[in-house]
Parts: structure tokens; C-alpha cells; sequence
């Protein structure tokens, strides 16, 4: 591709990125034809996009070029997921989908036991530990009020992170006229730890409008930026 | 009244005697005897006891209630009480009509009553009425239909005098022997063949226990009252004492009488019909029946039950065991009790009232309190009562559940017809006029207030959605979208103008503790190191990714490491291709070549795929993405000592996904030992991603969370970039952001005060006017 | 009986990585990263079967609807064939498949994403305007406090408020903190169980 195809590329491309811009803009004002044909748009080119980067990436180095290339051992290695995978497309058949869930199954399975498996390795575990060392008074290398300063914290960390626990923990007695009820001593740690909810919700709001102020900087740089050159040409 | 006529037994007319019908009232004058009717069965002859020569003369022999031919000759008296009864009976009521126009009503096995045949002391019964009343007595002509003289039989004259005992019977019946005290299954069945089926099963019933019955051999009518009974019990009855069928035998007493609670145990085992047991052999006699003739009348009395109630009672209560509810038997709560006037707190008992453990303690004393109602009496006079046994033989139609029966107090005196004058006996005609229409059950659905609301509720959602509504003209713009139209132009404003103008100088960020740890990670890795960096994000986050991680990919190129890209997003190797094409520009790199950067691709499979390629990343992902079809990525160039996670020289991962981020720190928790691991994430994954970098153990070496962070990192690196030019331009959308919700929030607090406190004034001008 | 082979594979194969997870055999270890690659291809299958039935679906709605929904039905279907064919021949880094990206997908999406600005403020507003709970009025304050120490205010950079000992420092590394630690461990409570509920079969949603 040389110089002058890049450069009516880029064109083309600003111009196709400036419409739809505009288009998904165009939300503000309510939902409306143009924002739906942009949107179908990116849903059809994500799909095809997704689809080629699985084919690359997975299913022909891994399953179709050992089957066709590979081995007498490498065959027999993908001989089960090319059966299920066989399965799997029965999927798309409503009459013959369920002979798909045997595949279904080995993903579900293998997929429960992974999460498990690193939910206690990698959360509960150290989290744990953090929290238990989150009082570890360590004054060496701090000064008397860093030290404080450091209990204090870890105090913080330690109930904020008991309590929204508690938060979490539903059960409840039957108390007056049949409701459920927590017990008292429960019930004021839960509140506790519904203010720690509300600090840590209320920063991950924060979070995505900075997120999504981001991204309303860099759509209005890339209009700016596409627009300067075509109305100030100089 | 000559010979030769008949008197009706409805009207009272005379008729000739050729008449079969009376010619005033067309009621029956001789009773209609079936085609079989002469020739009894056997087992209804054994129960009259009539002796085989007799049997031919008809079914007028003996009335199945008749006395027995064995009976003495003492038993020609009618014993006073039962004559003491009928004439009361017919005194106290003398003027009612007859309710039935059928005297002959069918009972099971009983012989139609003859005229001709009515013993002595029936006759003696009908000449006191007519003599007190000048009335027809005829009409009990129906009562007594045997055709000869009989004698009163034992039990019945045993239980009206002292002085009177049973003869034995010379003639027992082979079923009876086989009721004796110890029964077994071989004595009873060869009296099989003279005994009806229902007694048969009664036998075996007794006789095998613990056998399992072939077929409980009940005859229907029995069967009926059970049916009966166990109906009644069911149905919410106000009192059970009203429903249930006028009898002499207490429920419990009868309950009770199979219960080993017995005073005697050869009380349970018989079940014979009275006429059997005159006719009974001496020896043959069990201890209950000969102790029966022993007592005095006042205390024999009320003990006395006859065999035939016995069988019954008997019968009823093994199937009552059986039952799912004594109670349910139609006797239960029958009381056969009569207070004598003038001595309320002594109750005189019927003498067919069975001797039971308990019967005078609860039924008497029930039966006191119950007595009110009880017709008067004159003084010597004792009440009508029909014999237990007989009130237990009488047929219950199964199909008639819905009798009601009367309790002995409510018992009605039959007023005419052939029974007149007898208290708590079946009518004549069945009550079917009186018969109580089963009970209604509404099929009106119960319904609570909150259910018949909802249901209201939803009747009327369905009814409107019927209704076709009127199209509201909306507004071209509504004031929603004309609010988010003013924010967002604001929003724009401020980005545009910042952006453009630079209106305000930010200074750069201050570097935090994460940001520094990172950059150290950095600092310390080799020159030309091998990182594997996870581009995780969806392109909607590539604006603020891109701010975040600008510094960082820069400071990399500097250093020379080499790139493996990796996604679990399908979208990522477009995103780490815009991400080195983004770094190259910004910083002046040149990184393009496969020697420089490896895009290895997509791994598909979640938090599986992760484990899999932190387990073997070469075994995974063979090919780089950006590389020529022939290269071998894991055996030539930088990465051909890569065999496990732990041999790049850092790890990176850009989320915008706190659970990415999550899977990301959980899979390489213990294949990434001794390198760092950075994060590179949006603000809005920070608090979750954070506690992953504060504390001991810490999973996250260093860690970038917002603009802020991308930016403090070119600071520190003193290139500007990406992170910086948003950070300089947030500093005018963002605060405008957060005065805008503010303002608006606020002013729409003090717009809804007002308007409240406006409706709240109103409501109270209207209250007040 | 479907169901009870489905559930069986699940449960076998689920049990056997587990284990290969924890315990440090070197056949439990070599099995459980066979089947965790086999995971990952039928992974790979699995989406090419969630884009295919995508295709399909929009294909019959093109040739059976009409109006605007078969337009929109036209319009995916031939963005979706257009790159598949250009990044499927010219591989999914060549230029021109990049350019796919940069000049549709990401315009859209940072698009959409933008307009989350709108919504949030407005939010915001209305959640200050209609209830004033103390858990309502702690999550705006913070979440305004958090906005405010994230960027220069005007161009200011406040003390107690930005840098490393401001208030948005401490909120983000202590009372955040504690509060996401709490959440995580949930999360990961939550998913040892419904995890577990899987491999033992108590949970099957894989159909029959």
C-alpha cells in the first residue's frame, strides 16, 4: 500500500469514524435509525473480526493443521475436542442441540473446577492473610505517628472488610409477624459494612466516569483532530 | 268385625279377607312374599332355629325374631317391661297416622311378616291398645309374622324376671361351635355351608389371626354401614349424636367389646343370633351366656347384650380397628339410656345394653344428661325400646349415607304402621322425605382480601389492555433528553475548549506508591526482557487504556523489551496492534518487526484458557499473529527460552475488567514467582484491583489505575504522552461534571421541596375551607 | 439419561483438573493440561458457533422482515462477511483489517462509551434530587470526592486532597479498600460454591 492509497485510507477511514461518531452521538436526542445502523455495523464487523482471531489464534494452529499435518499422536491428541467439536456445532441445529451439551459440560466442568481452584489460590487465601496483616505493627523504617497512622488503617481495613462480609450474610431468624430478621449485633455490623459498600460503589462510580470521560476525550480529539486539517487547511 | 274380614293395617277398614289390597287406601292387606319367600335359606333357617319338619310349613314357622321351639313354656310370657313398653308407646302417641303405606319393608333375610302368626304376647300388646284406645291395632299385625304361637324366647324372658335362665339349645349350629373360646380356622370351616357369607367372614375374621383374609366376607348391608359411617364421619356433622342411626349399643361399648379389655374374654369370640342361643346345648354354652341368666334383672339389665348384637358389634368394631377412625362408626355416641321421672339422678338402662367396663361411669351418665327431650312417661310404664340385636339386623342401604341418624333422645316414636308405638326403630318407609340433601360443597374459591385485590388488580391490567389508548403527542424533545442534551454539550464544551484553547494549565499528578512500584518494576527489568503484556480491554476503553498505559509501553520501548501481546478478548489483537501503533507514534518507537513485539493472539476459554496458557504458553499459542507463516516464534528469536509464565521477565496486564483482572492475579499466583506482575487498569477496576496491591501478600508488584496514574507515570518519566494530554484536558470536564450534579441534583431537591411543601399547603387550605 | 452423560462428563473431567490443581502429580497435572487445552479449542469452537448462529439468525430476519429491521439485519450481516473475508485472507493484523478496527469498531464503541458520561451525570443529579439516605448521600460524596482528587479542579492540584497523603489517596487505599477486600472475598466465596455445586453435579447448566 503506498503513500497516497494510505493516505485516502485514512481518509475514508476518518470520514467512516467521523459518521459513526455522530451517529452513536446522535443517542442523545433518543434512539433512532442512525444509531441502530451504526450499532449493527460494529456488532457485524466485532462477530467477523472475533471469528477470524479464533480461527488464527486457536482453531487452525491447534485442532485443523495437527489433524491435517500432524502426526499419527498429534491426530489421535485432537481426536476428543474434534469430536466434541462436532458436537458443539450440532448446537446451531434447534432439533439436534442437545447433542451438544456432552461439550457444553467438559467447558462448564473444566471451567468451575479452574475458577475454584484459583478463587482459593489467588483471593481467598491471600486476602485473607492481608486482612489478618493488615494490623502487623511494623515500625521499623516509620516514625511514632506513621506507626499509628498504619494500626489505624489496618483497624479500618480489618472491620471494613469483616463487616462487608457480614454485609453479605443473609441469613435471618423469623422474628415478629414472620419477618425475617437478622440478629441486632448482626444487623449493626451489616451497617457498618454497608458504609464501607457505599465508599468502595461510590469510588468505582467515579472509576467509570472517569472511564467514560476517557473515551468522550478521545472520540472529541479524533473528531477535532480529523476536522482541523479539513477546515483548516493551512 | 267378623272373621272373614281384614282390617287394613293403613286406614283401619275393614275388607273382606279374599282382598288383597285394601279397596279404601289401596294399601297391601297381605304382605307380598317372594317367589322363594316359602322356602327359607339355610342359614336363615338355622338362625330361626325352626327344626327341619317345621321348615316346610312355610315361612311362617318363626319369625327370624321369634322364639325359638326349644324355648320353655315360661317364655309364653311377655316379659312386663316389653309390654310395658308398648302399651306406653301406644298410649303416649295414639292419634298420629301411619307414614307408611308399605308394612312389608324388605330387610335382608327377614321373612315378610304374617298376620296369622303374631305370638301371644304381641296379641295381648294389641288387645290392651284396643282396648284403651278403641283404635285398630292391626296395624302391628305386621310386627309379629309368625304364623304359630311361638314362646317367648329364653334370653328375652331371662332378662324380664329373675327367676328365668336360658335353656340350653340342643341344637347348635356347627358355626356356633366353632365360635367357641379358642376357634381356629378348621373348626369354622365346615359350618361354612350354613352359615351366610357375612357371618362366614365374621368366623374368620375371628378365628384367623394374623391370616390374611382372602376376602372379608361382609354381606352389602354391612359393608354399607361401615361405608356409611365412615362418610358420616367425614362430613362436618354439627353433632354425630344426630346423624347416627337409632341403636342400642354405644359405639364405645361395642368398640369396646372386642377390646381385650374385657371383663371376660369369652364375651368377644361369640356372635350368635338369640333364637341360636335358646337353642343352645348346655354344655355348649359359653360362660358369658350362662352367666347371663344368673344376675338379677337389675343388674343383668343393662348388661345384657344378645349374640346377635354381639356378632354385630363385634363385627363392627374388628372393622373398626381396621378403620382409619373409630369414630367412624355409625353407632358412635349412641346412647340407650332413659331417665326415670321423679328419680333424675338414676338412669335406667335398657336391657339389651351391653355390660362394658366404663358404660355406666360415661354412657349412663351421658345419657342422664341427654334424656331431657325423652317422651313422657307414665309412671310403671317403661319406654319403647327395640331390642339392640334387632335395631343392628336391620338393613343400612349403602347407599343411603345420608340418613340421618337420630340419637336415642331424638329418636322418634313411630306413630303408625305396623312398628307404632316403638322408639328408635327404622320407619317403616325410609326417611327418604327426611333424607338431607348431601352436603354442598361450594366451588366458590376462598379467597383472602390481598388475593381478591390482586385478582381485581389483574382483571383490570387485562381490561385495559384491551383498550386501545390515546397517543399522547410527545414532544419532538422531551425535557430528559433535553437535560442530557445540555450535559453533554457542556461535557463537550469543556473537552473542546480545553482541548483546543488549553483554558487551564494542570499541573502534572503526583506520583503515588503504586505508580512508583511500577515504574521500579520497570527500572529493574533487563534490557531486551521478555514481557508478556495482556491487552484485556474492549475498544470502548482504548481511549483511557491507551492514556493509562502510554507511559509504561514507552518506557519499555526504551528499554528495548520484547513484547509478547496476548488477549483472552477476541477484539485484543487489534487492540495491541492499535497500542504498539499508538506508542510508536506518541514516542517516536519503531516497533513493528516480529523481533521486536509477538502478537500472539486470542485465548478463548475464560479463566481456563488463562490457567492453560500460564501453564504452556508455547503449547497454546504456537504462532504469533503478526508473524510470517514459516517463523517459529518459541524456538528462534526472543522468546525460545520461554517455556513457562515464570520465564518472561514481567507480566502486564491492561483490564478495563476487574474480573479479568481477578483471573488474571488468581491463575498466576504460583507460576509467577519471583516476577513482577503490574496492572494496568481503568479507575473503575481500582477498588477491586487494589486490595490485590495493599497488603501482605502482595499479588500486584505495581499498579496504574486511571489517567491520573498514566499520566503521574509520563511525568515521571518526563516525556509527555497520551496519559498527560488527558489528564490536562479532564482537568476542566471533570469538574465541570461534578458541579453539574451538583447543581442539577440540587436544584431538583429544592424544585420537589417546594412543590411538596406548595401541595402540602394546599391540601391544608383545602382541609381547611 | 442425556442429562445424566452430560452431568457425567462435568463432573469428571471438572474433578480430575481440580485435583491436577491442588495435588502435584505428574499425571493429574499432565491431564488437566490436556483437557485445559482441549478447553480451549472447543472454547474457540464455541464462539464460532455463537457467530454463525448470529449469521444465521439475521439472515433469516433479512429475508423474512420487513422494513428497517432487515435493513439493520443487512447491515450486520454484511459487515460481519466483509471481515471475515478481508481479515480471514489477509489475516485479522493485516492493515486493512486493522483499519476495520480503528475506523468502525472502536469509533462505535468509545462512542457509546462516551455517552456514559451523560448518564452517569444525570444519575448522579437524580440520585441527590430524590433520596437522601446516608448510604445514598456516603456513595455521592465519595464518588464526587474521588472524581474531584482524580483531577486538577481547574487546573488546581488541592492539598489534603490530590497526592499521595490527599484524602482521595486514603479513600482509595483504606475505606475502598476494605470495602473491595469484603467484596472479594464474597466473590470468591460465591465462587467455591457455585463451583463446586458444578463439579458435584447439583448445578447443571449445560442443558440436558
Amino acid at each position: 500500500m503506498n503513500l497516497e492509497s494510505s493516505a485516502l485510507m485514512e481518509l475514508i477511514g476518518g470520514l467512516v469514524g467521523f459518521f459513526l461518531t455522530v451517529m452513536v452521538f446522535s443517542y442523545i436526542l433518543g434512539d433512532n435509525p442512525f444509531f441502530r445502523v451504526s450499532i449493527n455495523l460494529f456488532i457485524g464487523a466485532s462477530a467477523g473480526y472475533a471469528l477470524i482471531v479464533a480461527w488464527y489464534s486457536v482453531i487452525w494452529p491447534q485442532l485443523l493443521s495437527p489433524l491435517i499435518f500432524g502426526g499419527q499422536s498429534e491426530r489421535l491428541f485432537v481426536l476428543f475436542p474434534l469430536i466434541f467439536a462436532g458436537l458443539l456445532l450440532l448446537k446451531m441445529s434447534s432439533r439436534l442441540s442437545w447433542f451438544g451439551s456432552p461439550a457444553v459440560a467438559f467447558l462448564v466442568g473444566v471451567g468451575a473446577a479452574t475458577a475454584v481452584g484459583g478463587a482459593v489460590i489467588g483471593t481467598i487465601f491471600p486476602q485473607v492473610l492481608a486482612a489478618i496483616n493488615a494490623l502487623d505493627w511494623n515500625p521499623a523504617g516509620r516514625g511514632p505517628g506513621e506507626a499509628w497512622l498504619q494500626v489505624a488503617s489496618g483497624l479500618v481495613l480489618l472491620v471494613g472488610t469483616t463487616s462487608t462480609l457480614a454485609y453479605f450474610h443473609f441469613g435471618a431468624r423469623p422474628g415478629l409477624g414472620g419477618v425475617p430478621r437478622r440478629s441486632p449485633w448482626l444487623e449493626i455490623v451489616a451497617q457498618i459494612g454497608k458504609g464501607f459498600i457505599a465508599v468502595t460503589l461510590g469510588a468505582t462510580f467515579a472509576g467509570a466516569f472517569l472511564a467514560a470521560f476517557a473515551a468522550l476525550v478521545e472520540r472529541l480529539e479524533f473528531l477535532r483532530e480529523f476536522l482541523t486539517p479539513l477546515i483548516f487547511p493551512g | 268385625m267378623s272373621m272373614a274380614d281384614v282390617r287394613c293395617p293403613l286406614c283401619g277398614k275393614l275388607n273382606p279377607a279374599e282382598l288383597e289390597i285394601c279397596r279404601f287406601c289401596q294399601a297391601r292387606l297381605t304382605p307380598l312374599t317372594g317367589a322363594g319367600g316359602s322356602e327359607l335359606e339355610d342359614w336363615l333357617a338355622s338362625l330361626r332355629n325352626v327344626p327341619e319338619g317345621e321348615k316346610d310349613q312355610g315361612p311362617s314357622e318363626a319369625d327370624w325374631w321369634a322364639p325359638p321351639p326349644g324355648a320353655s313354656a315360661q317364655d309364653d310370657e311377655l316379659p312386663d317391661w316389653l309390654a310395658d313398653i308398648r302399651s306406653q308407646a301406644v298410649d303416649s302417641e295414639p292419634t298420629k297416622k301411619p307414614q307408611s303405606a308399605r308394612p312389608d319393608r324388605p330387610t335382608a333375610g327377614a321373612p315378610p311378616p304374617r298376620e296369622d302368626a303374631e305370638p301371644d304376647w304381641l296379641q295381648r300388646i294389641r288387645a290392651r291398645k284396643l282396648e284403651d284406645e278403641g283404635a285398630p291395632a292391626d296395624n302391628l299385625e305386621a310386627l309379629g309374622s309368625s304364623e304359630t304361637e311361638e314362646p317367648l324366647p329364653d334370653w328375652l324372658a331371662g332378662l324380664s324376671s329373675a327367676e328365668s335362665s336360658i335353656e340350653p339349645a340342643e341344637d347348635i349350629p356347627d358355626w356356633l361351635t366353632a365360635n367357641k373360646p379358642s376357634p381356629s380356622v378348621d373348626a369354622a370351616q365346615p359350618a361354612s355351608d350354613d352359615i351366610p357369607e357375612w357371618l362366614l367372614g365374621r368366623q374368620k375374621s375371628q378365628n384367623v389371626e394374623g391370616e390374611p383374609l382372602e376376602a372379608p366376607e361382609i354381606p352389602d348391608w354391612l359393608a354399607g354401614i361401615d361405608k356409611a359411617a365412615s362418610k358420616l364421619e367425614k362430613s362436618e356433622t354439627p353433632t354425630q349424636e344426630e346423624d347416627h342411626p337409632a341403636s342400642s349399643v354405644d359405639q364405645s361399648d361395642w368398640h369396646s367389646s372386642s377390646e381385650p379389655s374385657l371383663p371376660d374374654e369369652s364375651l368377644a369370640p361369640p356372635s350368635f343370633p338369640p333364637s341360636i342361643f335358646s337353642a343352645s346345648a348346655d354344655a355348649e354354652i359359653p360362660d358369658w351366656l350362662s352367666g347371663m341368666a344368673a344376675p338379677t334383672p337389675q343388674e343383668s339389665a343393662p348388661e345384657e347384650k344378645t349374640g346377635q348384637d354381639r356378632a354385630t358389634d363385634n363385627l363392627f368394631a374388628e372393622r373398626a380397628e381396621n378403620a382409619p377412625v373409630l369414630g367412624a362408626s355409625p353407632f358412635e355416641g349412641e346412647q340407650v339410656t332413659s331417665s326415670t321421672p321423679g328419680e333424675p339422678g338414676r338412669v335406667s338402662v335398657s336391657p339389651f345394653v351391653e355390660d362394658l367396663p366404663g358404660f355406666e361411669d360415661e354412657s349412663l351418665a351421658e345419657g342422664a344428661s341427654s334424656a331431657a327431650p325423652v317422651l313422657p312417661e307414665e309412671p310403671g310404664l317403661a319406654r319403647a325400646e327395640l331390642p339392640s340385636w334387632l335395631e343392628a339386623m336391620r338393613p343400612v342401604e349403602a347407599a343411603a349415607p345420608v340418613i340421618p341418624m337420630r340419637s336415642q333422645d331424638e329418636q322418634k316414636v313411630i306413630s303408625s304402621g305396623p312398628l307404632a308405638g316403638l322408639r328408635g326403630v327404622l320407619p317403616a318407609e325410609p326417611e327418604i322425605a327426611s333424607q338431607r340433601a348431601p352436603q354442598a360443597y361450594t366451588l366458590k374459591l376462598q379467597l383472602s382480601d390481598t388475593q381478591r385485590a390482586q385478582a381485581e388488580m389483574l382483571e383490570k391490567m387485562i381490561k385495559m389492555e384491551g383498550k386501545p389508548r390515546e397517543l399522547r403527542e410527545s414532544p419532538v424533545i422531551s425535557s430528559q433528553q433535553l437535560l442530557r442534551l445540555v450535559v453533554f454539550l457542556a461535557l463537550v464544551a469543556a473537552v473542546l475548549s480545553q482541548s483546543i484553547f488549553g483554558l487551564v494549565s494542570s499541573p502534572p499528578p503526583v506520583l503515588s506508591p503504586a505508580v512508583f512500584s511500577a515504574r521500579a518494576a520497570v527500572d529493574n527489568l533487563p534490557a531486551g526482557a521478555p514481557v508478556l503484556v495482556a491487552v484485556d480491554y474492549p475498544a470502548g476503553f482504548s481511549g483511557e487504556m491507551e492514556a493509562i498505559a502510554s507511559g509504561i509501553f514507552d518506557h519499555l520501548m526504551i528499554k528495548g523489551a520484547y513484547l509478547a501481546l496476548v488477549s483472552s478478548q477476541p477484539a485484543g489483537p487489534a487492540l495491541a496492534e492499535h497500542l504498539i501503533a499508538s506508542t510508536n507514534a506518541n514516542g517516536g518507537h519503531t516497533y513493528q518487526d516480529m523481533m521486536q513485539y509477538a502478537n500472539l493472539g486470542y485465548i478463548p476459554g475464560g479463566t481456563a484458557g488463562l490457567f492453560a496458557f500460564v501453564q504452556s504458553p508455547q503449547q497454546l499459542l504456537p504462532d504469533a499473529l503478526n508473524a510470517a507463516e514459516d517463523a517459529d516464534l518459541w524456538n528462534t528469536g526472543p522468546l525460545t527460552n520461554i517455556n513457562r509464565l515464570s520465564d518472561f521477565g514481567m507480566v502486564i496486564v491492561i483490564t478495563n475488567d476487574p474480573e479479568v483482572a481477578r483471573a488474571w492475579v488468581e491463575q498466576t499466583r504460583r507460576e509467577l514467582v519471583g516476577k513482577p506482575l503490574l496492572m494496568l487498569v481503568s479507575a473503575q477496576a481500582e477498588p477491586v484491583v487494589r486490595p490485590y496491591y495493599e497488603g501482605t501478600p502482595r499479588l500486584v508488584s505495581g499498579m496504574l489505575a486511571g489517567v491520573s496514574s498514566g499520566a503521574a507515570y509520563e511525568a515521571s518519566l518526563a516525556r509527555p504522552g497520551l496519559g498527560g494530554a488527558y489528564w490536562s484536558i479532564s482537568g476542566l470536564g471533570v469538574p465541570l461534571a461534578i458541579v453539574l450534579v451538583v447543581l442539577l441534583g440540587g436544584l431538583g431537591w429544592t424544585i420537589d421541596r417546594f412543590s411538596k411543601s406548595n401541595a402540602s399547603v394546599d391540601a391544608r387550605k383545602e382541609a381547611s375551607s | 439419561m442425556k442429562s445424566a452423560f452430560s452431568a457425567a462428563i462435568a463432573i469428571t473431567f471438572g474433578l480430575v483438573v481440580l485435583a491436577g490443581y491442588f495435588i502435584d502429580l505428574s499425571l493429574l497435572v499432565l491431564l488437566r493440561d490436556v483437557f485445559l487445552r482441549y478447553t480451549v479449542i472447543l472454547a474457540a469452537i464455541a464462539l464460532v458457533v455463537g457467530v454463525v448462529n448470529l449469521l444465521m439468525v439475521h439472515w433469516r430476519k433479512m429475508s423474512t422482515a420487513q422494513g428497517g429491521s432487515s435493513i439493520y439485519s443487512l447491515l450486520l450481516v454484511v459487515s460481519l462477511i466483509l471481515t471475515a473475508i478481508i481479515a480471514g485472507l489477509l489475516g485479522p493484523t493485516n492493515t486493512l483489517a486493522l483499519w476495520i478496527y480503528q475506523y468502525v469498531q472502536l469509533p462505535v464503541e468509545s462512542s457509546v462509551m462516551a455517552l456514559l458520561t451523560v448518564v452517569l451525570v444525570v444519575a448522579a443529579a437524580r440520585m441527590l434530587r430524590r433520596s437522601a439516605n446516608w448510604f445514598n448521600l456516603l456513595f455521592l460524596a465519595t464518588a464526587l470526592v474521588m472524581l474531584a482528587g482524580a483531577v486538577p479542579l481547574f487546573g488546581l492540584n488541592i492539598p489534603g486532597l490530590h497526592g499521595a497523603g490527599g484524602l482521595r489517596e486514603w479513600i482509595a487505599g483504606v475505606p475502598s479498600v476494605a470495602g473491595g477486600r469484603g467484596l472479594l472475598l464474597g466473590i470468591g466465596l460465591g465462587t467455591i460454591a457455585v463451583g463446586l455445586r458444578v463439579i458435584l453435579g447439583a448445578d447443571r447448566p449445560y442443558g440436558r
